[in-house]
């Protein structure tokens, strides 16, 4: 696993399509014309993300430049810019429910219900009512973790885990993006800064929402520097 | 005379020890608390399963603790699904 403080590559080559394997071509063709036409870093063409420090914490809903993060179908060159998950305002009320339930049983005891049973069977039961209690806690915390969103220089990737048993994934190339839309509202969207941002584009799926992210204005300025890259790199005829 | 052994050996003693209305509810409980558990460890072992796809999707540092979580968490349901079918 690479572990520097530039943004991780795979070294991943068996999906290249027909179009990179030209590019590694152009590449070993000259190395001089391949330094001009480098693909060129995040930070050197967008402000947002100049902002801010590769991030390590694994944790983030708003991980710029992940460090030690990969996805299955990253391509070589390919930067991973931004990793997002759902605020983490949005995960309050199942936390509230799981701590409700963790202490229920330290107030009402299960066993004075019933009382025809034999003793260690009230035990039993609060037992698999912690039980419980655990696998609703990790249920919702992976669905939390592993339902992101990523933005690389090349792709926008939508990895849904809707449920334990049923998780989609969706990505669409930049250059196929069409628009780039934020719809925050409410109360709360507005003080903690979080909403939804709507990606149109021209591929099979036409829609992927980023659906409870926090700055979403912020990631609509991130597309607006990536089209305009992703449009200097066709007029310059850069490396993709 | 012969001596008790504990268990019922005459028919009132026996309808007594499994049709009474206590001895069915413990019953049903019992049975109800091994679905449950059996239930408990199909769920875990899905867990392991998701979490062991999830992390060839997206690889973050935190995906091997995640898997550690969720093997000791597979471990716990057997234990629990053990701890009702042999001590109950």
């Amino acid at each position: 696993m690479p572990s520097s403080t530039a943004p991780q590559l795979s070294t991943d080559t068996s999906t290249a399509s027909p179009s990179e394997s030209n590019v590694h071509s152009h590449r070993s063709s000259s190395a001089g014309d391949f330094e001009h036409r480098r693909h060129r870093s995040v930070d050197e063409y967008s402000q947002v993300m100049r902002r801010f420090r590769p991030s390590i914490h694994t944790l983030h809903a708003f991980a710029a430049k992940p460090l030690q993060t990969e996805f299955a179908s990253q391509e070589a060159n390919e930067q991973l810019i931004l990793l997002l998950r759902r605020h983490p305002i949005t995960q309050v009320s199942w936390i509230i429910i799981a701590l409700v339930a963790a202490i229920i049983p330290t107030f009402i005891d299960p066993g004075s219900f019933f009382t025809f049973l034999p003793p260690n069977y009230g035990t039993a039961i609060t037992i698999a009512w912690y039980a419980g209690v655990i696998a609703y806690i990790f249920q919702a915390f992976l669905a939390w973790y592993y339902n992101v969103y990523l933005i690389t220089d090349e792709r926008v990737v939508d990895v849904d885990f809707i449920s334990l048993i049923y998780r989609n994934i969706t990505s669409a190339k930049i250059s196929n993006i069409e628009d780039v839309t934020s719809t925050a509202g409410g109360a709360l969207q507005t003080v903690f800064d979080y909403g939804t941002v709507t990606v149109q584009t021209a591929g099979a799926k036409p829609e992927i929402e980023f659906e409870d992210v926090p700055h979403p204005n912020m990631i609509v300025e991130l597309f607006n520097e990536l089209l305009q890259e992703e449009e200097q790199e066709t007029l310059e005829g850069r490396v993709n | 005379m012969q001596q008790s052994t504990g268990y019922p050996s005459t028919i009132p003693e026996i309808t007594e020890a499994f049709l009474s209305p206590e001895s069915l509810m413990t019953t049903v409980f019992f049975i109800g608390l091994l679905l449950a558990a059996i239930l408990y460890v199909v769920f875990a072992i899905v867990i392991v399963r998701q979490v062991k796809i999830m992390n060839k999707t997206i690889s973050t540092p935190l995906g091997p603790v995640i898997q550690l979580l969720a093997w000791l968490h597979l471990v716990f349901a057997l234990v629990l699904a053990g701890g009702i079918f042999f001590i109950l």
